[in-house]
């Protein structure tokens, strides 16, 4: 028998309990969000920096900009008030110190200090240095320059001394040896020293001796032509002076110069012989316009005075020899006249005087200023009361009236007033006599101006070239024919009236005229002799050919200049003063 | 208007504000990548476990079997051998029904030591995933680790980059060396 038996049929599994998880958490996102959470604020901060950074840097360039216009403002102001120092031996010292150097680093220090940036600072420093050794150089140019100029003022100064020293014609021969020795030695210490070259040395020495042989001619000559003219025929005889057959001496002797001529004879034998000549053809013009100068002031002195002797005379016959006058009255006349008065006649009656002794002592007061017999027979004349007329009570109208319209014209003179004094009062008659003598006065000195202007004649500065010379000569030649003819009439008793004198110095003009204008054409024709380098120039037209040879140069040089524009300032004179142009 | 010193100090403070920002965005996603990394780091860990309860399963399962096959081949195979030699009068301790008994034996034992070297290679590779999950869990706990700290580097960076740029500006506008914004 087969029993039954159970089977399971249960079969466990091999698998295995539970899955293996894959999923896997990726930080990437949560690290991503941190990070950009971090990012939003710090780029926020980042901003606020960088905008505040950038205006930092602006207003920081700005104080650096600001600061470059300062420095460079101070800088130039330190360089022109340093400049004008008087203490410019400090301004730049051997070992690079001086009042530049503090000065210039006191403004770095103080504008760099004010800077916030330190890069800025840096730059500015740079900048600022780069600036300072322009302004330096500038200003060392300057300083230079004046440090020449005093050095050169100092030189000029006691080259000045020198020729002072050595322009007394009462040295001896010796000094001027000694003197200009001295002066060379220095000048060849400024040549060994690069100072100045040699050719400057030689016309420093030229230069010297010049001034030295024309201040002491004209210190010699003074005011006497004739010591000029003697020393230029003691120049004549240098030829044997310089060949040692004639000593300066014997040469001043044989020429009628003293000894004292010796040592002016030796400054002008140190200079060539053309200079020398024209050194005495100044002294001689100047000795001449001196002597004249002279004479005319003796001229016009005794003009004065004669003057006031023809009104002192010509007044006398307003006192009428039967009338009494006030001494105060003949005081207001003439002081002198009173006075001769009180020595002749006392205190008189009462004060008062008569006409007859007020005429006495006129004359007698005339007498010692050169009364003529005829003026004192006039005068004598006049004081006898026979003969005088009496002044009229009343005057005649007619008759005043006429005469006062010949006084307005220029046309009444002294002789045709004392005919017509009978019908006249004393006041009128002392009212046209006025206006007779005040009315040949202003027209006397318009003619003068009038002589000035026809001879280009400025009597307020003197002539410095031989036009000028000539144009003084004919203009004083004419007023002084002119016053004396003025004087020569008072003299007479009858003085020239308006018209007269204005007739007169027509004529007198006309006739000088003619000299006056060939004589400066004559020395424009020698001026242009002298003068090689001037082109060809056809009389008349001097200034129109001169202006055409200048304007066909096509590349004048600063000599053509400086000639063409000399010339033509001389030639320019000459014409307007000739009046052709 | 603010002078230039005031503004630079301005920019300054700014400047290390956003570099303190960054410094403290990185760490916050150091720390988010050190979390992940440990989250996935625990997630691997879990499979240490669960391979090991399908170890046991295994190997019990293994016992289970092994002893139901035996008791299977006692009473099925050698059993009716027994049976089937006994009903024939055959004897049994000699002859063929021994030799087919241990037979039958040699090859029950053999696929029971087949199944047990089987056993024993699951447990191996169980034990091989085991210590796979383990290096993955350390190595992702080293990557967040790794992570963090370069998320660290790069705020540590960004701070020292924002310090610098301060120092800078501070010392164009001389700033702390007179004693701060004048």
């Amino acid at each position: 028998m087969r029993i039954p038996v159970y089977r399971s049929q249960a079969q466990a599994t091999s698998e295995a309990p539970g899955r293996r998880l894959t999923a896997r958490m990726d930080a990437a996102p949560f690290i991503t969000a941190e990070l950009r959470r971090g990012e939003v604020f710090a780029e926020a901060a980042n901003q606020v920096s960088e905008y505040a950074l950038v205006r930092a840097n602006a207003l920081a360039e700005v104080e650096y900009n600001e600061a470059m216009v300062a420095a460079q403002a101070e800088m130039e102001e330190l360089r022109r008030s340093l400049r004008d120092s008087p203490d410019i031996y400090n301004v730049f010292r051997e070992d690079g110190t001086g009042l530049w150097s503090e000065s210039t680093n006191d403004i770095r220090t103080r504008l760099s200090e004010g800077l916030s940036h330190r890069g800025l600072q840096s730059q500015f420093n740079a900048r600022f240095n780069q600036a300072e050794v322009t302004a330096r150089f500038q200003l060392r140019d300057e300083i230079d320059r004046r440090i020449e100029e005093r050095a050169a003022a100092a030189q000029a100064r006691r080259l000045d001394q020198l020729v002072a020293q050595a322009s007394n014609p009462d040295n001896e021969i010796s000094v001027l040896g000694f003197l200009l020795t001295g002066a060379d030695a220095e000048l060849v210490s400024n040549v060994a020293g690069g100072i100045i070259t040699p050719e400057m040395r030689t016309i420093v020495n030229s230069r010297v001796a010049g001034a030295v042989a024309t201040n002491t001619t004209q210190a010699f000559v003074s005011d006497n032509p004739n010591r000029a003219l003697q020393l230029a025929a003691a120049i004549d005889l240098q030829d044997e002076v310089e060949r040692g057959e004639m000593t300066p001496e014997d040469a001043a002797r044989l020429s009628g110069l003293g000894e004292d001529a010796a040592y002016t004879l030796a400054t002008l034998q140190l200079i060539p012989r053309g200079d020398a000549i024209e050194i005495l053809y100044d002294a001689l013009g100047r000795a001449t316009r001196f002597a004249d100068e002279r004479r005319q002031q003796e001229e016009r002195s005794d003009a004065r005075l004669q003057a006031r002797v023809t009104e002192l005379y010509n007044n006398a016959f307003a006192f009428d020899p039967r009338e009494s006058y006030n001494v105060n009255e003949v005081s207001a006349y003439s002081p002198v006249v009173a006075g001769q008065l009180n020595e002749l006649f006392g205190s008189g009656v009462d004060g008062l005087y008569t006409g007859a002794q007020i005429l006495r002592a006129i004359e007698d007061v005339l007498q010692f200023q050169g009364l003529s017999p005829s003026e004192r027979d006039t005068l004598r004349q006049h004081a006898n009361p026979e003969v005088t007329l009496p002044f009229a009570a009343s005057s005649n109208q007619n008759i005043f009236g006429e005469l006062s319209l010949l006084a307005i014209t220029g046309e009444l003179d002294l002789n045709r007033l004392n005919a017509e004094r009978a019908a006249l009062t004393r006041d009128d008659w002392l009212l046209l006599a006025n206006r007779v003598a005040s009315e040949a006065d202003s027209t006397q000195r318009t003619i003068l101006n009038i002589v000035d202007a026809t001879f280009s004649y400025n009597r307020q500065t003197a002539p410095n070239n031989e036009a000028q010379v000539e144009s003084q000569a004919a203009a004083l030649d004419v007023e002084r024919q002119f016053l004396q003819e003025i004087l020569n009439r008072q003299r007479t008793g009858n003085p020239m009236t308006a018209s007269q004198q204005q007739e007169f110095a027509n004529s007198l003009i006309a006739d000088r005229e003619t000299t006056y204008r060939q004589t400066l054409s004559r020395q424009l024709s020698e001026y242009i002799s002298r003068n090689p380098g001037l082109p060809p120039l056809r009389p008349g037209s001097e200034l129109a050919d001169l202006d055409a040879w200048f304007g066909s140069l096509e590349n004048p040089s600063r000599s053509d200049r400086t000639n063409y524009e000399r010339w033509r300032f001389r030639i320019s004179e000459y014409m307007t003063m000739i009046g052709g142009n | 208007m603010a002078d230039p010193v005031t503004l630079a100090a301005v920019s300054i403070g700014s400047n290390l504000i956003g570099g303190i920002s960054q410094k403290r965005a990185a760490d916050r996603a150091a720390a988010a990548a050190r979390s992940a990394s440990e989250f996935n780091a625990q997630l691997i860990e879990r499979d240490i476990d669960l391979l090991e309860k399908q170890r046991n399963i295994i190997n019990a399962n293994f016992l289970v079997q092994s002893a139901m096959a035996r008791s299977d081949f006692e009473r099925d195979v050698q059993g009716a051998v027994r049976a089937g030699f006994g009903f024939a009068g055959i004897d049994m301790s000699q002859g063929s029904p021994m030799a087919v008994l241990r037979t039958n034996a040699r090859k029950f034992e053999y696929d029971q030591s087949v199944a047990e070297f089987n056993n024993q290679i699951n447990n191996m590779q169980i034990a091989d995933e085991q210590e796979n999950s383990r290096l993955s869990a350390q190595l992702s706990r080293m990557e967040g680790g790794a992570q963090a700290a370069s998320l660290r580097a790069q705020g540590t960076a960004s701070l020292i980059k924002s310090i610098g740029a301060s120092a800078q500006t501070a010392y164009n506008f001389n700033i702390g060396s007179r004693g701060g914004a004048e």
